[in-house]
């Protein structure tokens, strides 16, 4: 019994002891971050004392922080325990994997530690949104703001409207350092329906409830075609004497440009018009100047239309510019409302006269394509007044109107480039020469290669000359053998005729001329001794021919001939 | 790195052409809304990316007449005329611009009408039509060479004739787009010099008169005037067309 005792009671002092441990608690929300989002750092515990908590670099500490303390119920001892808080807001600046803590607090001598937490940080996502799209890292925030704009995509000339809305955890009491967004280039914009107090719409989103309020409606008429950024507005939101400051989102949107094709009375409208006209006078003789008032009406960016062109036939002269009066206001629409037109017509002819309607064309957006309106025309009945005196004439109407209503001629950008001149270039100059060079290139090559071919058709002809002259001596030689020298005195002269003839290239060499030949072969360097030679081989040649020693033998002839050939014809 | 430097040049090129492209767009909302200085604005940030952007020239001289500056109007108008020498639209607009002047005259071309012929042929054309003989040419010295002919050789010596008529338009029509001859007053008044010590005379330039380029001086430039008359004025008076 008293062992049990002894263990309960040694049981209860030691959980005692657990229970009052000093005890030191960190937390940071959330754990996985962006860089710039809002991180909560509270520090639970159980022992007051000075604080320190170890931040890591690159934390922007936040403007929020909370002290407060709470007590619980210790259920093992039965004793009230005094937690107390600290919690702080802050932001990483960089992206990583980052430590916070330990948290220190310092009571007397004592320091007590707490544990570490690890935050991961991703970079920023880049959020372009119209206004609808609202992130999880927006909803993580007390408060957010938006950009709205009523349309993602407008076409040139199309109003816009555009507001700030800020979405908020709670209720703020008082918005303070507004600065509105902007847009580049931007310079027609109107405030529209701008309230002094804020509206709060409750709203839920993802399971989270939410604070509404839109501030800075305008609408606006953007210029220009393509993507435009809408910069980010900033403000404070105030809850008693908690400042949060917000920034939002950027947003884009389109300008898409109207289409090409634009009617010859296109008066530059984006929207819906209608238009009207009256006489300001019924009985007019001819000369009277009366008033012709048209009226335009419409939503869109009526405030940038120009005045339609009133087309005036021959008998109706304009006077001056019309006097214009507006009527409209700028709202969630556009510009709402009309304009009126009073134009000052004099007409000139008299009878009954066709004034013909007066139209003009716009832009619907909503069906895509131009609309052409257009009055009915007007039947006037024109008094002849014999007093007018028309001192323009009729041809000239036409000029003075066209010039009255003349409106600047603009030339659409062709992006036309003066095409850069390739003269000079090294391109040119290469294009330019290089076939000249090349005909001289090959011009030269060309001939070089004819030349050459005559030189080997002349050795090949040579050669086979030579070849011949051979085989009639070979020829000469057998007819020796055989015993017919008459025969072989006969090739003999023959083999020699063709042998100068080669060598003097004469086709047509008469061996019989004697001093012809011998002038032949000395201009050639034929020595007078064996041209003496070749004319006693002739000389025997011929004795035999006439039948003088028929019987000779003509083997040391042929040689003699083949002999005198070879050393004087080679070459 | 070389395929880096081509991206970014291209991007670059594209990022500019667009930006010429939107600036365009928005002079002529601008001058269609009778927002001329606006416009002026716009068509001139279009030629610092394109300069020879042949509709921003005429453009720009449109609104600048709208606007009564007649002498810029006369300048514009007159460089949309160099690249296109019969446009009779910009013809008038300068007529008008001079009658807004007070000026009792019409435009007439500071150019010849050769000069003028063989800009219009095109600088281009004239360097085709050389290299296009020169080939010819040399097909001819290539036969002249394998069979040598007095029609062949009168040809090759005609042909070069042209050739070299062609290359020296080339030049010419180069040498006129680059031509800084002419230039035009867009001041009010500007003084005539006597000398290049500052002596004034006392006649002076209005402005629109069109004014040829003679020579410079040690501080002035000395110009013809259209009656044929010398005078002496500060470059920076006077705008090049």
């Amino acid at each position: 019994m008293k062992l049990v005792a002894l263990h309960i009671t040694l049981l209860l002092s030691a959980l005692t002891c657990l229970c009052q441990k000093p005890m030191v608690l960190l937390d940071v929300s959330p754990k996985d971050g962006e860089v710039g989002e809002i991180l909560t750092i509270t520090i639970k515990s159980n022992v007051q004392g000075e604080l320190n908590v170890e931040m890591p670099s690159g934390f922007v500490h936040g403007y929020n922080v909370l002290n407060g303390m709470e007590q619980e119920m210790d259920y093992n001892t039965g004793k009230l325990v005094t937690y107390y808080y600290m919690s702080q807001t802050g932001a990483m600046n960089k992206e990583g994997s980052f430590s916070f803590g330990p948290a220190y607090i310092k009571k007397g001598n004592k320091v007590y530690r707490s544990n570490k937490v690890t935050v991961n940080i991703k970079k920023e996502q880049q959020e372009n949104h119209t206004g609808t799209n609202i992130s999880a890292k927006q909803l993580r925030q007390p408060a957010f703001g938006v950009i709205e704009t009523s349309k993602s995509s407008i076409y040139e000339g199309e109003p816009l409207i555009v507001n700030a809305k800020i979405y908020s955890r709670f209720r703020p009491t008082e918005l303070e350092n507004y600065e509105s967004y902007s847009l580049n280039g931007v310079v027609d914009k109107h405030d529209i329906g701008n309230a002094q107090r804020i509206f709060y719409e409750e709203i839920k989103i993802k399971g989270i409830t939410l604070n509404t309020f839109t501030h800075d409606k305008k609408v606006v008429f953007p210029t220009g075609t393509g993507k435009t950024d809408i910069e980010p507005f900033k403000l404070i939101l105030r809850r008693n004497f908690e400042s949060i400051p917000l920034t939002s989102a950027e947003t884009t949107f389109e300008i898409k440009p109207l289409p090409g094709n634009a009617p010859k009375d296109f008066t530059g409208g984006v929207g819906t018009y209608s238009i009207s006209r009256k006489l300001g006078q019924a009985n007019l003789k001819q000369g009277d100047v009366f008033t012709l008032v048209v009226e335009v009406t419409g939503i869109g960016n009526l405030h940038n239309i120009h005045e339609p062109k009133l087309n005036l036939p021959k008998g109706f002269i304009l006077y001056g510019d019309p006097i214009v009066k507006e009527d409209f206001v700028f709202g969630a629409r556009g510009a709402e409302g009309k304009i009126t037109y009073e134009f000052n017509v004099q007409v000139t002819k008299f009878g009954e006269l066709n004034l013909t309607g007066t139209s003009m064309s716009y832009f619907d957006p909503t069906k895509e394509r131009y609309v052409t309106i257009r009055t009915g025309d007007d039947k006037i009945e024109v008094e002849k007044n014999d007093k007018f005196n028309l001192t323009v004439s009729s041809e000239n109407e036409s000029d003075e109107n066209q010039a009255k209503e003349e409106i600047i001629s603009l030339r659409p950008n062709e992006n036309t480039k003066t095409p850069q001149s390739m003269y000079g270039t090294k391109a040119f100059w290469i294009a330019f020469g290089s076939p000249l060079c090349l005909a001289f290139l090959f011009g030269i090559w060309f001939k070089q290669k004819k030349e050459k071919q005559v030189i080997e058709g002349a050795v090949k002809k040579a050669k086979s000359s030579q070849k011949e002259i051979e085989a009639i001596f070979d020829q000469a030689s057998i007819s020796a053998k055989s015993g017919d020298h008459s025969n072989s005195y006969r090739l003999v002269e023959k083999g020699l005729q063709q042998a100068i003839s080669v060598f003097l290239q004469s086709e047509h060499l008469v061996l019989t001329n004697r001093n012809e030949l011998t002038q032949q072969l000395s201009s050639r360097n034929i020595a007078s001794e064996n041209i003496n030679v070749l004319f006693q081989l002739l000389d025997r040649c011929e004795y035999v021919r006439f039948g003088f020693g028929e019987t000779a033998d003509s083997s040391t002839t042929i040689d003699q001939a083949k002999n005198w050939v070879s050393q004087n014809l080679r070459g | 790195m070389i395929r880096f430097t081509i991206v970014l040049f291209f991007a670059f090129s594209c990022f500019t052409s667009l930006l010429a492209q939107d600036s365009f767009e928005k002079g002529l909302y601008l001058a269609q809304a009778k927002k001329y200085t606006l416009a002026i604005r716009e068509f001139k940030s279009v030629l610092e990316t394109n300069p020879a952007n042949e509709s921003a020239i005429y453009n720009l001289g449109n609104c600048y007449l709208h606007n009564k500056e007649n002498g810029k109007a006369i300048l514009y108008l007159e460089k949309y005329l160099k690249l296109n020498p019969s446009d009779e639209e910009a013809m008038t607009k300068i007529d008008q611009a001079y009658l807004q002047l007070g000026l009792n005259k019409t435009w007439k071309s500071p150019y010849s009408t050769t000069e003028i012929l063989i800009f219009q042929v095109g600088p281009n054309t004239w360097v085709i039509l050389s290299i296009l003989l020169s080939i010819i040419m040399s097909w001819l010295i290539f036969l002249s060479f394998k069979e040598a002919r007095k029609n062949t050789l009168a040809l090759i010596l005609l042909l070069f004739f042209l050739t070299i008529s062609c290359l020296y338009s080339a030049f010419a029509a180069k040498q006129y787009i680059a031509d800084e001859r002419f230039a035009i007053v867009t001041e009010k008044s500007i003084p005539i010099f006597a000398n290049d010590l500052g002596e004034l005379t006392q006649n002076t330039l209005s402005e629109g008169t069109r004014v040829e380029f003679i020579s410079m001086t040690k501080t002035n430039i000395k110009v013809r005037l259209e009656g044929g008359k010398t005078a002496l004025i500060k470059s920076a008076s006077v705008e090049f067309i």
